[in-house]
């Protein structure tokens, strides 16, 4: 069953961005936008819902007296994409139409 | 969001995913592999010409004969170790990792040893000169090259490794007198700027164009 969060396209990328690290990892905010070459404010929104949902973690920290933001994938969040990914599998494989 | 999608839009959206994913390992290479090839390039240009010195004005500038003399195989691994020093010192590393030392360093960890491996194996080889031995050097590790870009889809590496093996076989076969000459300024050169592209890339973002308005949609 496709996931209505995920299935947004700069959601989906950031998700899969996040998902290939390993379990644990986290990776900056800086590095997310320059990937996706999104604005701050455009990344920060879909953050925003991926975090309300669940899907993932937000570390605000300071690293030598500067801000930095973290970003990792929850358990939920990992699980959600893999369901995510094996329904769009499942539509190429059997030709059907994802209905929710 | 739409209830359903077709085979192509889900085939296209795997596409996109893959293509997202291979992006980002590639930008996070190309981050830390911009000095080491910098580097690389400056020591390769410097020793190659080096010899082309020594062969046609029968001095070396190191002291040394170039081709034959043991030392540089001691030499190559403290330079690669330390090429891999000072980038990992330079780059400031996207990913924080909570795993083990073993897990954060075994990539890293990984080229020295597969150098010193290398060198080690290529000590079963009997070379008829120097030069052979060189472009035998060379074109292993362009092969390499080749390999890993086609493994993780940078087309900068392949490039690399194909223009590389052609200075070198070129180098080698056609113009032999002028083969240290050939390699210090043509894949000296290549790796040199490779370095610099492989670091502009990164710092403009270029590895990924989104359609404009696409992320607008929360």
């Amino acid at each position: 069953m496709l996931d209505s969060i995920i299935h947004q396209p700069v959601r989906l990328r950031i998700m899969s961005v996040l998902v290939d690290l390993a379990p644990g990892d986290e990776v900056d905010f800086v590095h997310l936008k320059k990937v996706l070459s999104l604005t701050d404010g455009n990344l920060g929104a879909h953050l925003l819902k991926l975090e309300q949902a669940g899907y993932i973690k937000v570390n605000k920290m300071f690293v030598d007296r500067k801000p930095r933001t973290y970003v990792q994938v929850s358990g939920v969040g990992r699980d959600a994409y893999g369901a995510h990914v094996q329904a769009l599998r499942s539509i190429i494989e059997f030709g059907g139409n994802g209905k929710r | 969001m739409k209830n359903e999608i077709t085979v192509d839009e889900a085939r296209r959206v795997l596409g996109e995913i893959d293509a997202t994913r291979m992006r980002a390992r590639n930008l996070i290479f190309a981050e830390f592999a911009g000095i080491p090839l910098m580097l690389w390039g400056l020591i390769w240009a410097f020793c190659h010409l080096n010899g082309f010195y020594y062969m046609h004005l029968g001095r070396d500038l190191l002291d040394g004969d170039p081709d034959r003399s043991c030392s540089w195989v001691v030499w190559s691994g403290l330079t690669v170790t330390g090429i891999f020093v000072v980038a990992k010192l330079c780059y400031a590393n996207p990913v924080r990792s909570k795993g083990s030392w073993i897990d954060r360093y075994r990539a890293p960890l990984l080229v020295p040893v597969w150098f010193a491996f290398h060198f080690l194996t290529a000590g079963l080889h009997t070379f008829r000169d120097g030069l052979q031995m060189s472009a035998y050097h060379s074109a292993y590790f362009m092969l390499m090259f080749i390999v890993f870009g086609l493994l993780l889809g940078s087309g900068l590496f392949f490039l690399v490794g194909v223009l590389i093996s052609c200075w070198t076989l070129a180098g080698y076969y056609l113009l032999p007198e002028y083969y240290h000459l050939i390699m210090g300024v043509g894949a000296g050169g290549t790796l040199f700027v490779a370095g610099v592209v492989s670091l502009i890339r990164c710092r403009r973002g270029r590895s990924v164009e989104v359609e404009a308005g696409e992320g607008l949609d929360v």
